[in-house]
């Protein structure tokens, strides 16, 4: 008895990651409300009819820093055509956030999950991930990792989900 | 470290002016090639000093002075390229032979210089390496070659990392009036394979072992050893030698911007030799540009099966080998390591993203003597040296 | 049975993926990518390091420092 016992509570253990939530592609973004560096809250709601890229970040993440300039770049090529970029950090002091932003300015949203819950919420294969959200709101493309080949697909699909409805 | 001598006055030159060019060379190859994310440049200085011979009883020490250049550029977004050169100036006392000076060139000063090239390459999560490297000095040459493959699991909480390597060197003779035939060779192998395991945000760990077969001469051309009957005779160790160690790591970082590490290594080779090697480390934050580093380390030794304090002409491999007796050491060390960036950036050098000046002083001491009962061998080392990033 | 169910049991923690082993996830990681928690944040100094005792004890390697030999006293 004390061998199936043992037995399930290893099974029981082994398993409960994988019945962890993650964000799925062609699911709705899951909503989150957080503050930007000055204090301002933004919620999810709030970039409905846009198109997203929401992008998980850190300072202490070398490809995420490199991805930055290339996403400013695509804000300011596609922003006015209603496409956001909001770069969310989950660096535990937000200082560390304020002190990058100085010296490396960006013209899109940053926000700060500094209990990483958005993060979980979304389920990250790795870092950095950029999820691509269409107007409606649903993930439609999902990118873990940087590389400067993704910089052409990402603007492919953000042109291509601009043009819809 | 007074100035008196007029060569100590060329020595002191001659180190400015090769810390001056490897500046130049490095700036000025980083200014050419576009900088990518990572690249890092790294130079080191360390002066060894301790107070007697680990072959020769009653004889002095060596002082040595040696300079560590290394960088590492990435050729494209997956690839990079490591060159590392060094330089090192060893001087010692002469051989001695109770008394009677063995004359060798030995004596005095010598150079020795090193340079290795690898290729790292990533594929997915996957890291291939390459490379190869050689040192060069009067006696002694090496050449050697290695490879290594390494995978990261588990959302990047694994990595398994095999590596394979081989020197081969070639052994000179610097006994004036030498009729032994040399150079002789020696063949080194080498297998490691090595698992990092994070287990909580804030703890690592990592277990290693290492397998190596060494083939060839692998005594000393110049240590002549003094039997029990007054004769002398020529130093002899065993052609072959099989070594293990396996390393067992932890790194565990501590909520006040204080992380400790803790190090295990078990040796043990065919020459009968075991050891167990203790390494701790503390660092702590002293404030966000400021790190301060105490460490500890414990070495304890048994001897070579053939090694006697007192050879007879009874024993098949004579040896005078400090290294290969029954022995205990310790050392302990403070470094402190400050971000100089905004420093630099106030002097007008910009181009670093980082740039870390770190200073060290470390005693070593081996609490058992050649003799027993002795006192055993004590040294000094003090290193400064200079990190940026790109 | 103890034996087939310990194998069943090591089976099955290498055909999950071995989710057990994802201690820790991706934004969590920035603790362990501190320089002072690096395994080897210096390895310069772990060469000069291993080079001192490679020629003043009888044991040599294990912590990972590639390189050739040298005739250094």
């Amino acid at each position: 008895m004390n061998v199936i016992k043992a037995a399930i509570t290893f099974f029981s253990i082994l398993l409960s990651p994988l019945l962890g939530f993650s964000a799925e592609i062609g699911g709705k973004a899951p909503s989150f409300s957080l503050k930007d560096i000055n204090g301002n809250t933004v919620t999810l709601e709030s970039l409905k009819g846009k198109v997203v890229f929401l992008d998980f970040w850190a300072t202490w993440c070398g490809p995420c820093k490199e991805e930055f300039p290339e996403l400013d770049a695509l804000y300011k090529k596609y922003g006015k055509d209603g496409f956001e970029v909001v770069g969310i950090s989950v660096d535990k002091t937000e200082s560390n956030v304020a002190e990058f932003l100085k010296k490396r300015p960006v013209s899109f949203t940053i926000l700060t999950n500094t209990k990483g819950d958005v993060a979980e919420t979304y389920g990250l294969p790795g870092m950095p991930t950029g999820f691509i959200i269409g107007k409606d709101g649903v993930i439609r493309y999902r990118h873990a990792g940087f590389s400067k080949a993704f910089l052409p697909v990402y603007e492919k699909e953000i042109v291509e989900l601009l043009k819809r409805p | 470290m007074q100035l008196t001598t007029r060569s100590q006055k060329l020595r002191l030159t001659s180190h400015v002016s090769r810390l001056t060019a490897f500046i130049l060379i490095a700036h000025c190859s980083l200014l050419i090639a576009e900088a990518k994310a990572e690249d890092r440049f790294s130079i080191k200085y360390q002066h060894y000093e301790d107070d007697k011979s680990i072959y020769y009883k009653n004889t002095k020490g060596v002082t040595s002075d040696r300079w560590l250049v290394a960088l590492t550029k990435a050729i494209t977004e997956k690839t990079s390229l490591a060159l590392n050169y060094g330089v090192d100036a060893i001087s010692s006392a002469s051989w001695k032979v109770d008394g009677v000076t063995s004359a060798s060139r030995r004596a005095g000063e010598e150079d020795r210089h090193s340079g290795s090239l690898g290729v790292n390459h990533t594929i997915g999560k996957a890291t291939v390496s390459a490379g190869m490297g050689l040192s060069r000095e009067n006696n002694y040459n090496s050449d050697y070659v290695y490879a290594s493959v390494g995978q990261e699991f588990n959302k990047r909480n694994t990595n398994v990392t095999l590596t394979v390597s081989k020197a081969w060197d070639d052994i000179y003779s610097t006994k004036i009036g030498e009729s032994r035939d040399f150079p002789r060779d020696k063949e080194t192998s080498t297998l490691a394979l090595s698992l990092t395991q994070t287990i909580t945000p804030w703890t690592i760990a990592a277990i290693g072992h290492e397998y190596s077969t060494v083939d060839g001469y692998q005594a000393h051309p110049e240590n002549v050893v003094q039997l029990s009957n007054g004769s002398f005779t020529d130093e002899l160790h065993p052609e072959t030698r099989y070594r293990n160690a396996s390393v067992i790591r932890v790194n565990q970082y501590l909520p006040w911007r204080g992380a400790i590490h803790a190090d295990y290594r078990y040796y043990n080779d065919s020459w009968g030799i075991d050891s167990n090697t203790l390494g701790l480390k503390y660092y702590q934050y002293l404030y966000s540009d400021l790190i301060l580093r105490a460490r500890y380390r414990y070495y304890s030794q048994g001897a070579a099966d053939f090694y006697s304090e007192n050879p007879t002409t009874a024993d098949r491999l004579p040896t005078i080998d400090g290294k290969l007796r029954d022995f205990d050491s310790e050392l302990y060390g403070v470094k402190f390591i400050y971000n100089i960036t905004k420093l630099a950036n106030k002097m007008g050098l910009k181009a670093a993203e980082k740039i870390n000046l770190d200073v060290k002083y470390d005693r070593y001491q081996q609490l058992d003597g050649i003799t027993r009962g002795e006192d055993g061998l004590k040294a000094d080392i003090v290193q400064v040296g200079l990190g940026m990033e790109f | 049975m103890k034996l087939w169910l310990l194998v069943l049991m090591l089976l099955s923690l290498f055909f999950t993926g071995c989710a057990t082993l994802e201690r820790v996830q991706p934004w969590e990681r920035e603790v362990l990518a501190d320089p002072i928690m690096q395994l080897e944040p210096d390895p310069q100094e772990a060469a000069l390091d291993e080079h001192i005792f490679s020629t003043r004890e009888g044991s040599a390697g294990g912590y990972g420092a590639a390189g050739g030999g040298c005739g250094c006293n």
